[in-house]
């Protein structure tokens, strides 16, 4: 079952309203009926009706299909193959299917991996020669030391032009790890949005695609002797490097809080402010170096909490200079819930900066006032996308203040 | 089929118990109605093999070699036409010459003409070419092969599903086909030989069923089609081949013809107007069936054709297509291609859902 067909009659405009922090998530949690159509409240609007329908039509047929030919069984993992090239017998192909180790409800099977986030990793990365992904078909494609290595978001992980098996392994444990954060789960969120605080579900239980180590060959580190050109990722693996990290994406929030000051102040912000100044990415880079080539645990779980992080801060950073550089004129909505919402956004940095966990119920608190009078604005204004925009500053604002504990 | 092993799974022209003779009835229902098909006679012109390449190798392992015989053949076809001539060069010295085609694939009868030479003892040619759909003028060359003294056998696999097909008009000697390939089940084909081949050819197989009579010391081989089917046939095979056939005699083969192009029409112009998208084969769609290959970029056919799968459930054939000297040869393709074959069966919104993808393939991950 693809959720693209739903994905693409979505608004795109990733508000959070719903409570999935995209609206790739909202398509997947009404499959397995965590949200319903009506959580949305762009689609409940008079001139999005045609869309409702689209939705609803959609939904309905793909359900049903489900109930008349039964679940999809969930697709074995491990290797596929290991083979000769068929162009060139003396280099190795190999395929495996990367599998979660949970289970998922019937309709999600069919997607392991969330094919933006996907591309959200691969633009991290500067890694490789080619990392080019399609969101749309959930295909992305790597080029790295003469090797071609294919992702589909069923979880199949192809390599090709190998210069011999274990080359080939290795780049599949590589390119593995990259996937983690991508791993869709039964909540409808990715693994790397649960670690960023954006699931209110795995917020208050243990996740499941965060606590088990999702991937055979995820959970073993790369080996070393595998070579990728242009490897030059950060690659701390000692007692301090976490705290780098944490120190990185405190700098990151640091300075989005000082951004959303200078807005809250009436002061402009032009566009380039999306990657804070070179910040965020410098600390996603740690991020992933560390994801993919330390061998403790807990570095790997931590990196990946830091990279969700990383991932609220940069919404929230685009949210921001979307409204403030006037790309989506905020025109009549109240000053008074921007500046609601920039707090909110201000002091769930500020918790991160401090490195005192916030106070979340707090926080909590007045993004519920924030919540109720975007509402009622909402109800009146036209401006869907400047309030769009809004809402989805203060609500990865609201999911940062969540990563106390982490 | 389900039928034959539910209440009649016996044994063919072996048993008088009435299980048999229905089975026997059915059987040879299905001869006549594959002969009816390509407008054979019914004088036992058709016999059923496994697929398109065991009737070649049936009329290759057949006929009477010597050192110094020829083969014309040509760069279009599948291996299944063309190893077992190698092979015969290998086997007894028979000399082996290739007709080549125009850089779209388009093969004129003068190419043929030119590349006969004396000593030519069979012409084998596709009907239709299965990487690149293009069609060949089979009655032109089957002159050209006559009036040199030369048997022709005709690769039908692509062509008997989709065009109209009149074996004796076509004036070919031989004919083979496959029930795959037109709605029918896998492990059954048809070796069409007129009288011409039939006389001159030796079965490769004898055992029950092939025979006339046999002594201690000696046998007589069978008359008419049952001397080249030894041992139990695929009967539920041919039962099921025999139904498609009826099917697509229902449907009609012009309307299926004109259907296809239509797609064909419609995926080539798609394709052709993609950036980074390179199609093969001839430029005027006329001059070809629903067979469409192309690249995307520089991506590897088998990744198109993965992502085609997972991401659309579009099923297309990638890589060489069992057709490595066309590839390399005259495709400049070691690494082959993507081919999307098109039938009846398939809608214009299927070609319009391939070409967008193909479009998306081709701007994002290209």
């Amino acid at each position: 079952m693809d959720p693209q067909g739903l994905y693409d009659v979505t608004p795109r405009l990733d508000c959070g309203v719903c409570e999935a922090p995209t609206c790739r998530a909202f398509a997947r949690r009404t499959l397995s009926a965590r949200s319903a159509l009506g959580d949305c409240p762009i689609l409940r609007r008079a001139e999005y009706a045609d869309r409702r329908a689209r939705f609803a039509a959609q939904l309905e047929g793909m359900l049903r299909a489900r109930d008349e030919r039964g679940a999809a069984e969930e697709l074995t993992g491990g290797v596929t193959y290991i083979r000769p090239c068929a162009e060139d017998s003396s280099k190795v192909t190999a395929e495996t299917r990367l599998q979660r180790r949970f289970p998922v409800p019937p309709p999600l099977r069919l997607e392991v991996f969330d094919p933006s986030t996907w591309d959200w990793m691969l633009r991290s990365l500067e890694l490789f020669q080619t990392a080019r992904c399609s969101e749309d078909l959930g295909v992305a494609r790597i080029e790295a030391s003469g090797m071609t290595i294919m992702v589909f978001r069923d979880g199949r992980v192809n390599v090709r032009a190998a210069p011999d098996e274990k080359q080939a392994m290795g780049m599949i444990r590589l390119v593995s790890r990259t996937l983690w954060g991508s791993v869709i789960c039964d909540c409808g969120n990715t693994s790397m949005d649960c670690a960023g605080g954006a699931c209110t579900e795995c917020h208050e239980r243990p996740c499941p695609a965060l606590d088990a180590e999702p991937f055979a060959f995820a959970s073993a580190p790369p080996q070393a002797d595998v070579e990728i050109d242009g490897l030059s990722l950060p690659c701390d693996t000692g007692s301090d490097a976490l705290g780098d990290l944490d120190g990185s994406v405190c700098q990151a929030a640091y300075m989005l809080k000082g951004m959303a000051a200078r807005v809250t102040q009436g002061s402009r912000c032009g566009h380039a402010f999306g990657d804070l100044g070179g910040v965020l990415p410098d600390a996603r880079r740690k991020a992933v170096g560390m994801l993919l080539r330390s061998p403790e645990s807990g570095h790997v779980r931590g990196a990946l909490t830091a990279l969700g992080a990383l991932m609220d801060l940069q919404r929230a950073g685009d949210s921001l200079s979307c409204i403030s550089s006037g790309e989506q004129p905020l025109l009549d909505v109240p000053r008074g819930l921007v500046t609601q919402a920039l707090r909110v956004l201000t002091v769930s940095c500020q918790g991160l900066v401090c490195g005192r966990p916030p106070d979340a119920a707090a926080i909590q608190e007045e993004f519920d006032v924030f919540q109720d009078a975007w509402g009622t604005e909402f109800e009146r204004s036209a401006n869907v996308g400047a309030l769009s925009a809004l809402h989805r500053m203060a609500a990865n604002g609201l999911y940062l203040s969540r990563l106390g504990g982490r | 089929m389900a039928e034959f092993y539910h209440s009649y799974r016996a044994n063919v022209e072996r048993g008088v118990h009435r299980l048999s003779q229905k089975a026997t009835e059915e059987y040879e229902h299905a001869r006549l109605m594959a002969a009816r098909f390509i407008d054979a006679p019914a004088d036992g012109s058709v016999i059923f093999t496994k697929n398109t390449t065991e009737g070649i190798s049936l009329v290759a392992n057949g006929l009477p070699w010597k050192r110094g015989d020829r083969v014309l053949t040509t760069l279009l076809e599948h291996h299944s036409n063309y190893v077992p001539w190698l092979r015969l060069k290998e086997r007894y010295g028979v000399e082996v010459d290739v007709a080549r085609p125009n850089a779209e694939g388009i093969l004129d009868d003068s190419a043929v003409q030119e590349a006969l030479r004396p000593g030519t003892r069979l012409v084998a040619v596709t009907q239709v070419s299965n990487v690149l759909g293009v069609t060949l003028s089979v009655e032109k060359i089957a002159r050209i092969a006559h009036e040199n003294g030369a048997l022709l056998l005709v690769d039908g696999a692509q062509s008997v599903p989709r065009l109209k097909t009149d074996a004796e008009a076509l004036g070919c000697d031989c004919l083979a086909f496959s029930g795959h390939k037109m709605l029918g089940p896998t492990g059954i084909g048809v070796l069409y030989l007129a009288a011409s081949a039939r006389d001159r050819l030796d079965p490769a197989c004898v055992g029950g069923g092939s025979i006339e009579d046999v002594t201690v010391e000696s046998y007589r081989l069978a008359k008419g089609a049952g001397r080249f089917e030894a041992g139990t046939p695929p009967i539920a095979e041919a039962i099921g081949l025999a139904t498609a056939m009826e099917y697509l005699e229902r449907v009609g083969l012009a309307a299926i013809e004109a259907h296809e192009r239509r797609l064909t029409e419609r995926l080539q112009r798609g394709l052709t107007e993609t950036r980074g998208v390179e199609v093969y084969g001839p430029r005027d769609p006329r001059q070809r069936v629903g067979i469409v290959p192309f690249n995307v970029a520089k991506l590897n056919p088998h990744d198109v054709a993965l992502a085609l799968d997972v991401a659309a459930n579009i099923m297309v054939r990638s890589g060489l297509h069992c057709a490595m000297p066309l590839a390399r040869e005259l495709l400049g393709k070691p690494q082959g291609s993507v081919r999307a074959s098109l039938y009846v069966y398939n809608t214009p919104g299927e070609v319009d859902k391939l070409i967008t993808t193909v479009q998306e393939l081709a701007q994002s991950i290209a």
